[in-house]
């Protein structure tokens, strides 16, 4: 176990290390930060000047030497745009973020782990039907647009919740909502496809001939085993919100997370911000890929380290 | 003798997909009395399978469903169970193991929690006494060092101690019938030896009746008292088990037999495959379902499906024809020399 | 069942009610949404809208505009020019910034020179460019000096903001502004809000309304739902279909300009019949009506406005003369060649459309339009291009300085940064007004750049854009044509 952990530990690193050398190469062949700086009518003097300041005149090799040996103290330097250090930047907007991702994630497996199994006992039902329309319609439709929907129909015509902001949570519900559709949608097909797929399997039908009700078949056995698919896709769903695709939804509700910072760093090309950024997801990422592996090991027993 | 312990009566079993019907069991009876180990014997496909589903119903729906016929047993018709009654009977009156060992025990939990569901439920034993009665349990099927595996999984057993896993929840609660699938089957050789002498030793400790199916009727020979041969979905002989391999009558057994490498007899008898296929159960034919596979049809073969008759006591043969052993020697003969 | 219908009905009615009455907090506080978060609240480093909705209220400036745009004192009592180079501002006493540092001589020459510091590097050194520096005369006057004769100077003292020099150089400046102004800053909570509360002391006296939070919210409709939810008082940058929704609407000529530059250096639009053909071809006041709703005037062949020191109102905007279009087409031999045109799209209101729009009118009197939508870099990559310029490319100008030379030097000269135009006496026009310190021989040579460059064609010119504000039945305010939103001319009902 321990020795898993050191080598998970050492591989994490490299992917952390791999990741913020590849965006640091990858941005520098991008565009011209300190052209975006400026405003169009700036002087090419100023323009001169603000790229030797910032030492995008330097060779490359010379910037990713600075690059390597500030990120290893954690320093990735001052946002272009925004007159501060880029990782607290970063790390400030990340508890709004995991509150918002979070949130979403219970709210999509606490109603797509009943819709899935619903679907997944009676296939091919009415029920089934209405479950998988359900999903599908959560899986396609624009976040942007039912977030609209939603401040349409709560605050703005029943003044219920708000619009936009960040502090209560009626503050966080349209949001969480929103932003849940997707894994709800996406949560409930694999549970119903794993669901139905170990209620076919021999040692449901030996314990059901074994006196079990369906309920504790379902519940103590068949959801155990359909738990590792449900997992893995409830990780992955939730590292993808917290990498920035929560982004839609911070801009439409004006939620100070992380993912709206993200973009703009990258419209702006604000190496600093997006390299601290990038930094950061790769960290979150990392980790919550390990605390899945280390479940598996707790829902399987034949998972060993 | 009384009341057979289980009595089927005109089992009819079907699988419905999309507008396709497959009749799985066509109108199958037999009974099993207390105490007596019955061998079901047929190729996969035949029924015997589906028939013991039926027996615990759960025969896998919405697909499949029984539509006619009664499951008599201990004096109540299984069929008119509501499901709370029929989940006390399965298990605890009537256990089931299944033919592979390997899958049908849930890969993500401990033998022990396997074992002592059952005792709680059915028997209402307390979580430490369920678990003395699993040790036990364990031991008697003869798995070393029981009290220690209560807390390995599955994975961590061999296919034959696995089976024994299987036997142990099967007796778990003593039930009066043990039905098992096909258990050996994927098994090697000297396993399948093993897991027969504890059946044959457990089933006189139990003082159950045993159904046993298999495709291979070498191994039921000194298992059980009586065979049943399905053949398409029916029934098509039935006699105590040195009679049907002394005297057969149906000529789908005598292929059987015929397929059986025989190592005790000095005769030189070549291993007999029965020559074509079974019927397509979705559209059977009109009259004896192994009429085009067999050697003896005649016409009224083809249009009439015979019925299951006794041509001797305790002897039941659905042919048309009146077959006697030298027929079958004959026919051997011709086919031999062909 | 009939229960539950009217239970339901009920609920809804409730809910009805509830939606035409929001509650509205009873102090004299409002709410504002902007359309994103500030990048500093350091009111001299960024050229950052969101930065000056918030520091417009907590720092001023020497001079200020009055409604009709026209420069007046501020911080300032007045001003005179000494000599070419050199221009004095005498300040008005007894003014101190809300930490208690007085705003005299030393403020506002430390404030100037940190604002032109290389080191510093600010983004709106574009607005300074001519100042050399500023020194201390006496305790409420200061000296400042330009590279050149520079008649621009009192318009760049609207822009430059006058900073606290003790908390300027402290650390955490850009998180806590310190200003004279009639607001003084609470609190900045990033991507949330920011509030402000009035300043009691404020030297011009106390705002009405006490306390004003400032909300970032990107999205528009969102921000319009905002106001009709009542969740705020005050919104900027409505687009034209979201007006009926707003409880009040107000809207202003703004100072953006949407234009196409055309390239008459090179390539085929070097015929100036081709220029003008596209300037006929465009239906100026159909753009302005259907994509902007009428929330757009026709650009007078001059990409500023009446608010601009420089615009000429003699000069008028082609008019839409398809005919006339193909003709001078024909005449100039175009049969069909391909034309590039570059555009970008989600940078400016309706961009794609307008681009997409222009392209359909070229089409219709025979040019061949062959337009490329860019993502933003490479974009800007071509809109800096110094050789093989694109023939047409899409660009806004917004000229904040209010003074022609911004507009006029950046793209109107052969030496502009942005600019793919070169005619050599417009360009001498230019660089002598920039230095002409006669502002009515200024003036005239403004008049005529603009009279050649609409001869010429030098753009395809467009529409002059309006700022639309939403605002709760219960606020009252004007809009202003710079576009600066001042809490303190804002009152409750």
């Amino acid at each position: 176990m321990s020795a898993y952990l050191a080598r998970r530990l050492f591989y994490s690193i490299a992917v952390v290390i791999g990741v913020s050398v590849a965006v640091f190469l990858i941005t520098h062949q991008l565009g011209d930060p300190v052209r975006m700086m400026l405003p169009l009518e700036a002087s090419e003097e100023q323009y001169q000047a603000a790229r030797q300041q910032l030492g995008f005149n330097d060779p490359v090799l010379v910037q990713f030497a600075r690059f390597s040996v500030d990120a290893v103290r954690g320093d990735f330097g001052d946002s272009l745009w925004m007159d501060a250090p880029a990782l607290p930047l970063v790390l400030e907007r990340l508890p709004a973020t995991f509150l918002l991702a979070g949130t979403a994630i219970i709210i999509a497996l606490v109603l797509a782990v009943p819709l899935g199994i619903i679907a997944a006992l009676k296939p091919r039902s009415l029920l089934d039907h209405v479950a998988s329309l359900t999903a599908l319609l959560g899986l396609s439709i624009a976040d942007f647009w039912l977030g609209l929907m939603l401040i349409f129909i709560f605050p703005v015509s029943l003044g219920l919740f708000y619009t936009s902001g960040y502090g209560t949570w009626e503050h966080l519900v349209l949001p969480a909502v929103t932003l849940a559709a997707r894994p709800l949608g996406r949560i409930s097909q694999i549970v119903r496809s794993s669901v139905l797929d170990e209620l076919d399997k021999n040692y449901v039908t030996a314990a059901r001939a074994r006196g079990l009700s369906e309920q504790a078949t379902l519940l103590g056995h068949a959801l155990r085993n359909a738990a590792i698919p449900i997992v893995t896709l409830t990780g992955f769903e939730l590292t993808r919100l917290l990498a920035g695709f929560t982004v839609v939804v911070e801009a439409v509700f004006g939620w100070p997370g992380v993912g709206l910072l993200a973009v703009d760093a990258i419209e702006r090309q604000d190496l600093p911000l997006l390299q601290a950024d990038v930094f950061v997801v790769a960290m979150i990422v990392v980790v919550i890929n390990l605390l899945i592996d280390l479940l598996y090991g707790a829902l399987d027993p034949r998972i060993r380290y | 003798m009384g009341e057979p312990l289980l009595r089927v009566e005109g089992l009819r079993t079907i699988f419905q997909t999309g507008k396709q019907v497959v009749t799985a069991v066509s109108g199958v009876s037999y009974s099993v009395d207390a105490g007596e180990t019955v061998g079901i014997v047929g190729e996969s496909g035949s029924g015997k399978s589906v028939s013991m589903l039926a027996v615990m119903r759960l025969v896998p729906s919405p697909a499949g469903r029984i539509t006619e016929g009664k499951i008599w047993f201990r004096g109540r018709n299984l069929l008119e169970l509501d499901s709370a009654e029929m989940r006390a009977v399965r298990g605890k009156d009537i256990a089931m193991i299944f033919q592979d060992p390997m899958t049908s025990l849930n890969p993500v939990l401990s033998i022990g929690r396997h074992l002592v569901e059952p005792l709680k439920l059915h028997l209402g034993l307390t979580p430490s006494q369920a678990k003395t009665r699993a040790v036990e349990l364990l031991q008697m099927v003869g798995i070393p060092d029981a009290a220690n595996r209560l807390n390995d999984y599955p994975h961590q057993f061999s296919g034959g101690m696995r089976q024994r896993v299987m036997i142990a929840l099967g007796l778990s609660c003593n039930p009066k019938l043990l039905i098992a699938d096909e258990p050996t089957t994927a098994l090697d050789v000297t396993i399948q030896a093993q897991i027969i002498d504890l059946v044959k030793r457990l089933r006189r400790e139990f003082g159950m009746s045993v159904i046993w199916i298999t495709h291979d009727l070498g191994i039921v020979a000194g298992l059980v008292d009586r065979v049943i041969v399905m053949y398409a979905s029916h029934v098509v002989e039935t006699a105590g088990v040195d009679d049907l391999y002394e005297n057969p009558r149906h000529p789908y057994t005598l292929g059987l037999l015929s397929a059986i490498p025989r190592l005790d007899t000095a005769e030189r008898t070549r291993l007999m495959p029965i020559p074509g296929k079974p019927p397509d159960l979705s559209n059977p034919p009109k009259g004896c379902p192994f009429a085009p596979r067999c050697g003896f049809s005649t016409a009224d073969c083809l249009s009439e499906k015979p019925t299951l008759r006794e041509v001797a006591p305790g002897h039941f043969s659905m042919c048309h024809l009146e077959l006697s052993k030298q027929a079958f020697i004959n026919l051997r003969e011709v086919r031999v020399n062909a | 069942m009939r229960k539950l219908a009217i239970l339901f009905c009920v609920i809804l009615a409730g809910a009805l009610l509830l939606s035409v009455s929001p509650l509205m907090a009873q102090d004299s506080s409002i709410t504002v949404a902007i359309g994103g978060d500030p990048t500093t609240l350091d009111p001299q480093a960024a050229d950052d809208g969101n930065e000056r909705a918030v520091n417009d209220n907590i720092y001023e400036t020497l001079l200020t505009r009055d409604a009709s745009m026209a420069l007046q004192p501020l911080l300032a009592e007045g001003y005179e020019q000494i000599d070419a180079t050199t221009w004095q501002f005498t300040l008005k006493s007894g003014i101190s910034f809300t930490n208690g540092e007085p705003m005299n001589a030393e403020a506002v020459a430390f404030s100037i020179n940190r604002n032109i510091n290389p080191e510093f590097n600010s983004e709106q050194l574009s607005f300074f460019e001519t100042i050399t520096g500023a020194s201390v005369v006496d305790d409420l006057t200061v000296s400042i000096t330009t590279n050149g004769p520079d008649p621009i100077l009192p318009a760049r003292m609207y822009w430059l903001k006058i900073v606290p020099p003790v908390a300027a150089q402290a650390d955490g400046f850009a998180e806590n502004p310190v200003g004279t102004g009639p607001y003084k800053f609470v609190s900045w909570s990033r991507g949330q809000q920011i509030e402000l509360e009035a300043n009691a002391e404020y030297w011009g006296g106390a705002p009405s309304i006490s306390r004003v939070v400032i909300r970032p919210i990107p999205e528009e409709s969102t921000r319009l739902a905002a106001l009709q939810a009542g969740e705020v008082d005050f919104v900027r940058d409505l687009i034209p279909e979201q007006i009926d929704q707003a409880p009040v609407v107000k809207h202003i000529p703004g100072l953006e300009f949407p234009i196409v530059r055309l390239n008459n250096k090179d390539g085929i639009l070097t015929d100036v019949r081709i220029r003008q053909a596209i300037n006929y071809a465009v239906d100026k006041e159909a753009i302005a009506e259907a994509l902007y709703g009428g929330y757009a005037v026709v650009a007078q062949a001059q990409v500023i406005n009446s608010s601009h020191f420089g615009f000429n109102p003699d000069v008028q905007a082609y008019p839409y003369a398809p005919d006339m279009a193909r003709q001078l087409l024909a005449e100039a031999g175009y049969s069909g060649e391909p034309i590039q045109f570059i555009g970008e799209a989600g940078r400016w209101l309706k961009d794609r459309e307008l681009i997409e729009v222009v392209a359909a009118m070229l089409t219709d009197v025979g040019i061949t339009v062959d337009v490329q939508i860019l993502e933003w870099s490479n974009y800007l990559d071509l809109l800096f291009a110094a050789e093989n310029q694109p023939s047409m490319i899409f660009v806004a100008n917004d000229n904040t300085l209010f003074d022609a030379d911004r507009t006029f030097s950046g793209y109107y000269s052969c030496e502009g940064r942005v600019s793919s135009y070169c005619n050599d006496e417009v360009t001498q026009l230019i660089n002598t007004a920039r230095t002409e310190t006669d502002s009515a021989a200024r003036l005239e040579m403004y008049h005529r750049v603009v009279e050649l460059t609409r001869e010429d064609a030098a753009f395809l010119f467009l529409v002059n854009l309006e700022n639309i504000y939403g605002l709760s039945e219960r606020l009252e305010w004007e809009p202003r044509q710079d576009g600066k939103i001042l809490f303190a001319q804002m009152t409750l009902k």
